[in-house]
């Protein structure tokens, strides 16, 4: 018998019989939402705006994360609306989730076996939280922002640097967005991811 | 009427060949090259590592890691909906031809 190659596919394959043995449609990923859709590009457009703005004034008390003007905290405010925006998409892929869990633990588990050590494993398997996997890449980018927040907050006087940008935007919170982006995007389209 | 096992075999294979592509693919436009965006971001920010303070750093870097497991999550995603497609064109492709043999509605 020929096995099936792709490492996770072997976990889908009863899944099949299921849905045959049922005799109805499976689904495995949750619906596309709209909302989800749109709350995602404006926080990318958001992060990318909030972002520019600290660099350029960077290493004045405007560009630092207590900064405080009129009585608010404008900087520290910033994480706390977007952190407050994510929760309610959260909660909106909560209402119509697909599985209880991602299967990504184990592809992970594989990816990085061998450039990791094993006592490194539990790390990365951890950085994924248990439950569907559109659930599970929103937290992901909740938790995103708050390694942005962490950071703008351990810079100190000096805030987000220049050479801070393509960390931030390009690898770290954007590369976050992009991946949940790319996914509801796959879900409106049909599974097509461009190319 | 008996089953054709022959029409059945045609209609899923034909249903399910393109699962292969589809999940190559978004492999290949996606998680390839978001994964070697954050490589090249983990290289810049050690070779800038005397901007960050050490905390600042170290969050920095926490956030490549987090990105680089949201790319997986979300190429295991792409792979469920790939996998959920095929299955369902599979189903919908024999649909008419199992009902039709059993003669009531077996596959809704």
């Amino acid at each position: 018998m020929t096995r099936l190659r792709i490492p996770g596919l072997r976990l889908f394959a009863p899944l099949a019989f299921l849905a045959l043995a049922g005799a109805c449609s499976i689904h495995l990923v949750s619906d596309y939402d709209e909302q989800i859709d749109n709350g995602l590009t404006q926080l990318n457009t958001d992060v990318a705006v909030f972002v520019t703005k600290m660099i350029d004034v960077a290493g004045t008390p405007a560009g630092t994360y207590s900064y405080k003007k009129n009585d608010a905290y404008p900087n520290k405010e910033f994480y706390a609306i977007q952190e407050g925006k994510l929760d309610t998409l959260i909660v909106r892929a909560q209402a119509h989730k697909a599985l209880d869990q991602c299967p990504s633990t184990a592809v992970i588990e594989r990816a990085v076996t061998a450039a990791v050590p094993r006592s490194e494993l539990a790390r990365y398997s951890a950085q994924i939280p248990k439950d569907d996997c559109s659930v599970a890449l929103l937290q992901l980018v909740k938790g995103g922002i708050g390694d942005l927040r962490k950071f703008h907050e351990a810079q100190g006087g000096a805030g987000i640097p220049q050479v801070a940008k393509d960390p931030i935007l390009i690898g770290g919170v954007g590369a976050l967005i992009r991946a949940a982006i790319t996914v509801e995007v796959a879900k409106k389209t049909g599974a097509r991811t461009g190319g | 009427m008996a089953l054709d096992a022959t029409a059945l075999v045609d209609g899923m294979v034909s249903a399910g060949e393109n699962l292969g592509s589809d999940i190559w693919n978004s492999i290949q436009t996606f998680a390839v090259p978001e994964l070697q965006k954050i490589a090249t971001q983990i290289v810049a920010i050690e070779q800038n590592i005397n901007a960050f303070t050490p905390e600042g750093a170290k969050a920095l870097l926490d956030m490549q890691l987090r990105a680089s497991v949201a790319v997986i999550v979300a190429m295991t995603t792409l792979t469920l909906l790939a996998v959920q497609k095929a299955i369902n064109e599979i189903l919908a492709a024999i649909k008419g031809v199992v009902n039709q043999a059993v003669k009531f509605g077996l596959i809704a």
